[in-house]
């Protein structure tokens, strides 16, 4: 059964965009991870145009992200204020990040630079899983203690300190804009909501409990991505409101028997499948843009 | 009134000349292509009939846009797209089908000046660069389009029911560009182009796909804002659904 995309003007088999979005749905419920970082590459794989393909899971996670935070914010897990500051930067980075997209794509590097930016973000996050997962297997074999979680280094030492009630915090304001304003870049050029960057950077660079990032980070998420879209469709045109519901049909049904299958597994064994997951997502981008093509000319419509 | 006799001749002749041109009769299957949800692509028939035993040529043109073809280069181990050239009138779709081979049709400076077979379409790229050099971007296009089913080299063939009826059917593949269309048939006698007929195709995107395109480039701040609304809706939707299985 196909169905023509209205943006990405392309036809395509409905019934496989729906696996996709349950597919990407169960790993995400499964990992408790968004999925952008999966899906914007497997809609490239099946050529959905890379502009779009951003465009659109930005629309998507915005959708996938709600019923999460609302479920966050009833156990009380969402800190508003550093959510606010976050979004600031947030902001910030979505409007650079969605500029410079657009000069990308006039200068027609838009395409490479997608995959560039997945294969360094790919990359560093599979590599830093694996030896985490690693890390940890090793740990509960020799029972050798935990490390201190919150550690004061020279970034607590910035201007402008702000009180965060909920993360018990009193850190500078500018560590979160940072942080908030470089997800917004990643959102952008990338589609996805950054909360693989978003939670570690919380935890381990700010120092935020653990239950409270997860909340927060998925606030930060759906206004960056809301802005994300409504800027790509402003900019570039390439939101597709189609694809987005479709992948987001299946995703939600998906993550449903993820979470579950889920609470089967173990924890390290099921991070250090992900990585194996990221890697090979990586490996596959890296690949494409390193093999000589068989045809090296390629057209596209001029941008007016 | 007397009119002098060579006036009268004159008349005569001017007479016989639209009886002449009229010796081919054409028309399409459909006029209209509607690029609905479900499209995954279209055939057009065309048909037609003539008088006498001219060649019938047919060109099929799609709507001319600007178009730019860049070149990938190896830059610090990956392929980019280096250069570009940017071609004003690239043709949305050409395709060409002919009685018999176009070399025996008619010759090349009269198939040149009315553009039948893709080497004679303009392409008029924006910079003239050496020779050389433009001649590979300039034969990149076609073959990229022949690729995407946008362009056909080869001249495909017109079937004819007896003396007088042909017939020829063009395919059209999903990513189609929306426009309009032009079939033009040539009848051909002898190599001397007798008669031309043109018929028009309307290619445009209808139903709800074309609802939410025209809306997403008409207003696309709208646009944006309702694609979030939407995904909020949903997302809340689906959270409720899941709570209370």
């Amino acid at each position: 059964m196909d169905i023509y995309l209205p943006i990405a003007e392309m036809s395509v088999n409905m019934l496989l965009l729906l696996g996709m979005g349950t597919a990407v749905g169960v790993l995400s419920g499964l990992f408790g991870v968004g999925g952008g970082f999966l899906m914007t590459p497997l809609l490239i794989f099946i050529g959905v145009p890379p502009p779009v393909a951003v465009g659109s899971e930005a629309n998507q996670i915005t959708a996938a992200s709600v019923s999460g935070l609302l479920a966050h914010w009833r156990r009380g897990n969402v800190d508003f204020r550093m959510g606010a500051v976050l979004l600031c930067g947030g902001a910030g980075g979505s409007v650079f990040g969605v500029w410079l997209f657009r000069q990308l794509r006039e200068m027609g590097q838009i395409d490479a630079a997608i995959s560039l930016a997945y294969v360094g973000f790919l990359g560093t996050v599979g590599l830093l899983m694996a030896i985490e997962s690693a890390n940890t297997m090793r740990r509960r074999q020799k029972g050798a203690p935990r490390r201190k979680l919150h550690q004061h280094n020279w970034l607590h030492g910035l201007p402008l300190k702000m009180r965060f009630r909920k993360s018990k915090l009193y850190i500078s304001a500018l560590l979160p804009v940072a942080i908030g304003f470089g997800v917004g870049i990643l959102a952008a050029i990338m589609g996805v909501g950054g909360g693989f960057f978003l939670i570690p950077a919380m935890i381990y660079v700010l120092g935020m409990p653990t239950s409270v990032a997860v909340g927060t980070s998925l606030f930060q998420i759906i206004f960056v991505t809301a802005i994300v879209t409504v800027l790509h469709a402003v900019t570039n045109q390439t939101v597709d409101m189609v694809l987005a519901l479709l992948l987001l049909a299946g995703a939600v049904v998906g993550a449903q028997f993820g979470s579950r299958l889920g609470a089967a597994l173990r924890g390290e064994q099921l991070r250090g499948l992900l990585a194996l997951l990221v890697l090979a997502v990586c490996a596959k981008l890296g690949l494409d843009l390193m093999i000589e093509p068989d045809e090296f000319f390629s057209v596209a419509p001029v941008i007016e | 009134m007397r009119w002098p006799l060579p006036i009268l001749g004159l008349c005569a002749t001017l007479a016989a000349a639209p009886v002449l041109a009229q010796t081919v009769v054409i028309d399409l299957s459909s006029h209209k292509i509607a690029i609905t949800s479900g499209f995954t692509g279209a055939e057009v028939l065309l048909f037609g009939t003539r008088d006498g035993d001219g060649d019938v040529v047919v060109v099929l043109r799609g709507p001319e846009k600007a178009a730019v073809v860049r070149r990938k280069a190896r830059v610090a181990g990956m392929w980019l797209n280096r250069e570009e050239v940017i071609f004003a009138a690239a043709p949305g779709y050409y395709a060409v089908a002919a009685s018999r081979p176009l070399a025996e049709i008619a010759d090349a400076a009269l198939l040149a000046e009315h553009r039948i077979g893709f080497e004679n379409v303009h392409l008029s790229p924006s910079f003239e660069g050496s020779g050389a050099e433009i001649d590979a971007f300039r034969a990149a296009l076609p073959r990229i389009l022949e690729r995407q089913g946008l362009v056909r080299s080869a001249v495909e063939p017109i079937g004819h029911v007896g003396k007088r009826l042909f017939r020829t059917t063009f395919s059209f593949p999903a990513n189609v560009p929306t426009g309009l269309f032009h079939a033009d048939v040539y009848l051909f006698e002898d190599g001397i182009l007798l008669s031309k007929r043109t018929a028009a195709l309307q290619v445009s995107k209808s139903g709800f796909g074309a609802t939410m395109f025209g809306f997403s480039r008409q207003q696309p701040l709208l646009y944006g804002l309702l694609a979030v609304a939407v995904a909020l809706m949903a997302g809340w939707l689906a959270g409720v659904v899941f709570r209370k299985s």
